[in-house]
């Protein structure tokens, strides 16, 4: 047989072997299909890199241009005081100021160059047309928007002369608010010689002096016109990258700019007239500070402690008017004696869970978390009757401060009605999921604090079980049930005490907390009784800091 | 020589290249796949699926030994995947369990034909199929099938002998059917 089944092995791969099968179509379109996709794949693949090389240099170049164009918009700082007064200005050096209205600029120095001689301002208020003889002459470039006189730069003849010290007065109704940048006190002279530090200080000067409107004295007047018109906006915008460059601390606003030339056109004044009033209030930046105090007393101090706790529970019990029957009989009046006059001895319950408390500016606490809480109840030996349940079976009644259960013999004789028994000594356990919210009042001494609270719990119930050894007619039973019916799906306490807390390192300190609870509802709903646990507890944890 | 150069076209990606190779090869490669599958559905799921392999894996292909050879082995791989992934959505239930019993001690005469053997391959069951075709076929020891399959060798031993058995059976009967058929 057995060289038979090696045979097999020969016949099959000898009558195999060579043997050729012509797949169908579909078999070559798959794969010419897939292979397309392969394709595509590769193709991504390979240029894959390329792509991200170009990208990468793409962005490279898109942040250097934000990052050239964004010098002109970098944040300036800014100082409290923004008030300028109508007075006089001095200034003691090359810089030309322009006092406000009904001050006399008494005090001017010319310019190196002497350009207060040769300087004619024309500005919207005061406008000088040309007279026959300069109508070829000196052609100002006024503010954008009017029309230029003339090309002053094709035939450079005298000008009329006006007052070197222009008297410009504020105006609100027009102003041009720059606020796309924090501004702040334009004041360039570019005058060769005077360095950035003079110019700085010049400035100050004049602002300390309350002047309201300055020049700006350059070469080149290029970059502050447009078409032959002066472009305000440049000229503005010129002067406020200037006064970032000297870190100037007042802001202010500009509304009219005036560009005036010498005889010799080497010097040209931009004149710049500001405002007086600042871009940013003070008054605003103040508020948002004290905005951001005020919230930082929504952001509290939390920790998580995990505890174990003990309490000592003792069930009020009162009469239950409102239950009409009593399983399947009316209920008798000494129904719930019965529960209450037999004593139950004092109910232990540990706890462990996990809270969580927010700590506000350091004082005021609020807790809340979970644990879990198991309610041991001893019960002495009692004698329990049969009653005739729903379902029509006969079985024992178990009444206790909790509710009722129903034991039914397991052998020996079916019980009748009116038959008792003897139930030794019971136990049941509760099992409630504890939800509490607290609130207390924090003070911390050194390394010790104490937080009295008061709240409330949530007592949520998870299961029930009753355990006892039943006697009935000479048959021993230990039984336990899980049904005991009469309680409340939750019921609430109230919880004071106080926390002392010791710490132990930056972030975890040793919690003991004695408390007392009483019920704020009884745990029972149709049921005999109604029983209200109260309690006294010690609990002991770690609070652990998380911020 | 060709075959260089057809390998080489595929290398390049040269769809007629990869066509010819196709071409060439498909019809036993075809066969391998259909000893290893079911249905016909099947044994074209695993010849694509191979053939996709062997145009992406050809760079791999380092002249040693032949390149049908090379082809062979991606398509026993593919079915012994496909083989894998059905064991894992459906077990395997060898309800034609061949037991131990004695096939019949008759010498069967090769007259069955390629595509009939074929046929009786395919309907063994699936780890049957799959340890007789490694063994007669591909000839691996059993060790090796019992690693590439994750069974023990005394399975596969036991797979392999029920796997004749059967084989013995089918052909057997398939005789008999022929010689009442063409007495």
């Amino acid at each position: 047989m057995d060289k038979n089944l090696h045979d097999i092995d020969k016949l099959f791969t000898d009558g195999i072997d060579g043997y050729e099968e012509m797949p169908s179509s579909n078999v070559w379109e798959g794969i010419d299909h897939t292979l397309d996709k392969h394709g595509l794949d590769s193709i991504k693949k390979k240029y894959k890199n390329l792509k991200t090389y170009s990208a990468i240099v793409i962005t490279g170049l898109i942040a250097l241009l934000v990052y050239k164009s964004s010098f002109l918009t970098k944040k300036l700082q800014f100082s409290d005081s923004a008030t300028v007064s109508k007075a006089q200005v001095k200034d003691s050096n090359n810089l030309k100021i322009i006092s406000n209205e009904n001050a006399e600029a008494a005090s001017t120095v010319p310019l190196t160059k002497d350009i207060t001689e040769q300087t004619t301002v024309h500005t919207n208020d005061n406008l000088v047309k040309p007279t026959p003889e300069n109508k070829e002459g000196d052609k100002t470039i006024i503010q954008a928007g009017i029309t230029p006189i003339d090309n002053h730069l094709k035939t450079p003849t005298p000008i009329k002369e006006t007052p070197a010290v222009k008297i410009i007065t504020n105006t609100t109704t027009n102003e041009k608010v720059i606020n796309k940048r924090h501004v702040n006190a334009i004041t360039v002279e570019q005058e060769k010689g005077v360095t950035k530090t003079l110019r700085k200080q010049h400035i100050e000067n004049a602002y300390a002096n309350n002047a309201n409107a300055i020049n700006v004295v350059t070469n080149n007047t290029n970059s502050f016109t447009k078409n032959n018109q002066l472009d305000n906006t440049n000229a503005i915008e010129k002067a406020i990258e200037e006064a970032y460059n000297l870190r100037l601390p007042q802001s202010t606003y500009f509304n009219k700019a005036a560009i005036s030339y010498n005889s010799n056109q080497t010097y040209n004044t931009i004149q710049l007239i500001t405002s007086l009033k600042p871009t940013i209030s003070t008054e605003a930046m103040h508020k948002k500070a004290s905005n951001k105090r005020s919230l930082a007393f929504l952001k509290p101090q939390i920790s998580i402690m995990p505890y174990a706790a003990y309490e000592s529970t003792n069930r009020e019990i009162e009469d239950n008017p409102e239950t009409p029957t009593v399983g399947m009989r009316p209920r008798r009046e000494d129904d719930w004696k019965k529960v209450k006059q037999h004593e139950e001895e004092a109910i232990k319950t540990p706890v462990a869970g996990a809270k969580v408390e927010f700590l506000f500016l350091n004082k005021v606490s609020l807790t809340t978390g979970v644990g879990i809480a198991s309610q041991y109840n001893k019960i002495k030996p009692k004698l329990v009757e049969t009653e005739l349940g729903r379902d029509g079976r006969i079985r024992y009644r178990f009444d206790c401060s909790a509710g009722s259960a129903y034991i039914t013999a397991k052998t020996g004789n079916i019980p009748l009605i009116g038959d008792s028994a003897l139930s030794g000594s019971s136990n049941s356990r509760l099992r409630y999921m504890q939800v509490p919210l607290l609130a207390g009042f924090h003070l911390q001494k050194n390394k010790f604090s104490f937080t009295p609270f008061i709240g409330a719990t949530a007592n949520i119930l998870l299961d029930k079980q009753l355990s006892t050894e039943i006697t009935y007619a000479g048959v021993k039973e230990t039984q336990t049930v899980t049904e005991i019916e009469g309680l409340q799906s939750i019921y609430y306490t109230t919880n004071e005490g106080v926390t002392i807390g010791y710490k132990t390192t930056r972030r975890l300190s040793l919690q003991l907390t004695p408390y007392a609870t009483q019920a704020l509802s009884s745990m029972n709903k149709n049921a005999v009784v109604k029983s209200f646990p109260n309690g006294l507890g010690i609990q002991a944890g770690l609070k652990i800091n998380l911020k | 020589m060709e075959d260089l150069l057809l390998i080489q076209g595929c290398i390049h990606g040269d769809r007629n290249s990869q066509r010819k190779l196709y071409e060439f090869y498909a019809p036993k490669m075809m066969v391998v796949c259909l000893r290893y599958s079911k249905t016909r559905e099947e044994a074209e799921e695993v010849l694509q699926e191979g053939f996709i392999r062997v145009f992406a894996k050809i760079e791999q292909f380092k002249n040693e030994g032949s390149f049908e050879g090379w082809v062979r082995k991606i398509m026993v791989n593919s079915a012994l995947q496909k083989y894998r992934s059905q064991k894992k959505l459906h077990p395997i239930i060898n309800i034609e369990a061949a037991g131990h019993e004695q096939a019949d001690v008759e010498y069967v005469l090769p007259q069955l034909s390629a595509k009939e053997l074929l046929g009786h391959v395919q309907q063994l069951p699936p780890a049957y199929k799959m340890v007789f075709n490694l063994y007669a076929f591909e000839g691996m020891k059993h060790k090796e099938i019992a690693e590439l399959l994750g069974i023990s060798e005394g399975t596969s031993k036991s797979n392999l002998s029920d796997a004749r058995a059967l084989l013995q059976r089918a052909v057997t009967r398939s005789m008999r059917i022929a010689k009442q058929t063409n007495p």
